[in-house]
């Protein structure tokens, strides 16, 4: 399995969480949560790793918004979207 | 059609067949005894029915939130203050639709609407406690603060001109004491949606953005509702009461919207 472009990746999160957050919030919080977390998003490819760490930042938060049960939903789905994607 | 616009389609078009009565008295077209016998109970059926439903909405999202998410005791908090809403205007279905009498004021109703109006507040600031611990940007705690604060002070300025003519009117103390105490409360209730109204905006676009839209535009209405009613009654412009009636209707309908809107997020 490659790397993905981190660029790409942030798509997929902001596209299947703007049914829930809207658009701007999603990319808001990306975007936001990349900067917590030191990835740089312009013309790098993201690891594994940091789209864990991105994906479980995102799910703590998700939790106040959709409940626990709904939020890993949602972040498992993001998880098998990002293998489809690289695979 | 996706669930969440089939909820909306069937809100909004209950909402407009129950207001329908009232807005054809206010352009002048009672429609005689008949006219007033639907009012009575399209009016009081309808906004008893969105406000249970607006109850049980809240209810099962508290219940659904699992046990250590702040949002869950925020809805249950809510779900006992919008319960003792329809509780309230149970007891004014009773008067007037059942017992066919003016319903007294101050009556039972007022002893389940007045302390509902703490619990609101409480589930509000619980709601903006839990949205703030959530990581997402939703703004700084000073800008919620300024925020709070500007609402306030736009409150009071609206509250002195509003209330004066009320409290200048001669009444009995406990009926000049609601007259004041409802007005006062739902602007009270408003520096809390104005704050929630200003996160909430960020999330529009999404299922979040509606629940918050419907309980917040739930709640300015009532505000409205409320202290046109208490302007209208001290004025002497009772022929105005169906706005009153029109916007309560409207926001129970936006309330129920919103609780229900949460529940069916979380499913």
């Amino acid at each position: 399995m490659g790397l993905a472009k981190t660029k790409d990746a942030l798509d997929t999160i902001v596209g299947m969480l703007s049914p829930y957050l809207g658009e701007t919030m999603a990319r808001a919080a990306a975007l936001a949560h990349c900067q917590k977390l030191g990835i740089v998003v312009e013309g790098t490819e993201i690891t594994t790793d940091q789209i864990d760490a991105l994906l479980r930042r995102f799910g703590q938060g998700l939790n106040i918004f959709i409940g626990r049960e709904k939020s890993a939903a949602v972040v498992g789905e993001i998880h098998a979207a990002m293998a489809r994607a690289v695979s | 059609m996706s669930r969440s616009r089939r909820t909306d389609a069937s809100f909004l078009v209950a909402a407009l067949v129950a207001i329908t009565p009232f807005v054809l008295q206010l352009a002048g077209l009672s429609g005689g005894a008949v006219g007033e016998e639907l009012r009575l109970y399209v009016g009081n059926l309808s906004k008893l029915l969105f406000l249970i439903l607006a109850a049980f909405g809240a209810a099962r999202s508290a219940a659904s939130f699992e046990s250590g998410n702040p949002m869950r005791s925020a809805w249950l908090i809510l779900a006992v203050g919008l319960a003792g809403f329809a509780a309230g205007e149970g007891a004014l279905v009773v008067y007037q639709a059942v017992l066919h009498l003016e319903s007294p004021f101050p009556s039972v109703a007022d002893l389940f609407f007045v302390p509902s109006y703490p619990l609101l507040l409480a589930g509000l600031v619980r709601a903006i406690r839990a949205y703030g611990e959530s990581g997402y940007p939703i703004g700084s705690p000073r800008e919620r603060a300024l925020t709070g604060g500007a609402t306030a002070v736009l409150a009071a300025l609206v509250a002195y001109p509003t209330l004066r003519p009320i409290v200048a009117a001669p009444a009995p103390a406990l009926e000049m004491f609601l007259n004041v105490a409802y007005p006062v409360l739902d602007l009270a209730l408003l520096v809390p949606v104005v704050i929630l109204l200003r996160i909430a905006v960020r999330f529009r676009g999404g299922e979040v953005w509606k629940v918050w839209a419907g309980l917040l535009v739930g709640f300015l209405l009532s505000c409205a509702a409320d202290v046109l009613f208490a302007y209208f009654t001290s004025s002497g412009h009772e022929s105005l009461d169906p706005l009153s009636d029109v916007l309560f209707i409207l926001s129970y309908a936006a309330l129920a919207r919103g609780a229900l809107g949460q529940y069916q997020l979380l499913r």
